[in-house]
């Protein structure tokens, strides 16, 4: 099973801990943390298991444990799907 | 053209109650008609300052205060009527005049759509553009008032209006809605302050408005850019706190009590984008109204010599 957005966004970032995200299809705007965000870059660009993510996530940061970039980006993939903003296929 | 206070009461009179007082309110005509005395009196001391227009010119809104029939006038029950639509439930006349003002602020809510419409008070000094959203109680209208009565140039009491893709602001300076214990405040605050007829027991407590047009420069239709964004909460008895807001945060604030925002959807989303650019975002919780003029005062100043 992989991941995909449903549609494109646009985002307001000023270098916090958040994001802005603005749904083009839906026209909702969401509040979402810096890990949703990245996982929406990384979905924009190519559909991806939740094990690819994990795993590229952890290419990010040396300073995270497997389990612990497993439960950030499993939370964010369900507050991501919760706002329909990915979807399993 | 004239403004209210050089026309004579008789002939005012005589053009509210038949063709309609026409007036110029920011960006925006108004064709105000009504028999009431209650609304010719409320115009007289608040709007005297504002611009008329000529009989039969282009207005943006036409609405009237009237009895439905006979029976209601009877009855003493109004109805506000905009474009010869009935928006509203009936209500008692002696309330006519603040649901005038009520009336009028749901026409610029409702549409006007070439802004992106902020549910906020707006002031400026010295050119810096303040916008004060709050949630209804948060005491936005009495820092407003006060403000004000501080030597600031009232924008609004209710709409911050921004031409889309930009971070300014359209001035509409209308008289600011004070409720309750804010009419005594304002009053202690400022004695010669100028109050319009008051409403007591309407759906929202006690009701006056404050003639807001005191600097030389309120009619000026030149937009401002907006600087500062202060999310103010009166809280009794708490101390003055001053913190930064992530502007993320502000933007989701103040989208939420945006009128527009959801409407103008990707024009809506890049205009705010635009207009948090530009301001400093700050939450303020304050108690005492002297202390938080101080320090809306020193940010104002900052931006001046930042």
């Amino acid at each position: 099973m992989k991941w995909r957005v449903c549609s494109l966004g646009q985002t307001y970032n000023t270098g916090n801990c958040f994001v802005v995200y603005f749904d083009l299809a839906s026209g909702g705007t969401h509040l979402i943390n810096e890990v949703a965000d990245w996982l929406l870059a990384e979905l924009a660009v190519t559909p991806l298991a939740t094990e690819q993510l994990i795993s590229r996530f952890m290419s990010h940061s040396s300073e995270i444990t497997g389990s612990e970039a497993e439960k950030l980006v499993n939370e964010q993939i369900q507050a991501l799907q919760s706002f329909d903003l990915i979807e399993a296929f | 053209m004239p403004q209210l206070k050089d026309i004579t009461d008789t002939e005012a009179k005589h053009t509210l109650t038949k063709g309609g007082l026409r007036l110029k309110v920011g960006p925006f005509a108004y064709c105000i008609q009504s028999s009431e005395s209650v609304v010719f009196d409320g115009l007289r001391k608040l709007y005297k300052d504002f611009q008329t227009l000529p009989a039969e010119s282009f207005s943006d809104y036409h609405v009237s205060l009237r009895p439905a029939d006979l029976i209601r006038k009877w009855c003493k029950k109004i109805d506000f009527y905009f474009d010869g639509h009935r928006p509203f439930n009936r209500i008692d006349a002696p309330h006519a005049y603040a649901f005038l003002e009520w009336g009028m602020n749901w026409c610029v809510s409702t549409s006007s759509n070439e802004y992106l419409k902020l549910h906020a008070a707006v002031l400026s000094k010295n050119g810096v553009g303040l916008i004060l959203p709050g949630l209804p109680g948060a005491g936005k209208s009495t820092l407003c008032a006060a403000l004000c009565l501080s030597g600031w140039r009232v924008l609004s009491d209710e709409h911050a209006l921004v031409p889309l893709g930009t971070a300014n602001l359209a001035p509409l300076c209308r008289p600011i809605s004070l409720k309750n214990e804010s009419i005594a405040i304002i009053k202690s605050f400022d004695s010669s302050t100028v109050l319009g007829p008051e409403s007591v027991d309407t759906h929202k407590g006690t009701v006056a408005h404050m003639k807001a047009d005191l600097t030389a420069d309120s009619h000026d239709p030149a937009l401002i850019p907006a600087r500062i964004m202060i999310f103010s909460q009166y809280s009794a008895g708490s101390k003055l706190v001053l913190k930064k807001k992530p502007k993320t945060e502000s933007f989701m604030f103040a989208g939420l009590h945006s009128f527009n925002y959801s409407l103008l959807s990707q024009t809506g989303f890049e205009t705010m984008c635009t207009l948090m650019d530009e301001v400093d975002c700050f939450d303020l919780t304050y108690s005492d109204l002297d202390k938080a003029l101080h320090v809306i005062e020193q940010l104002q100043s900052e931006v001046i010599g930042s």
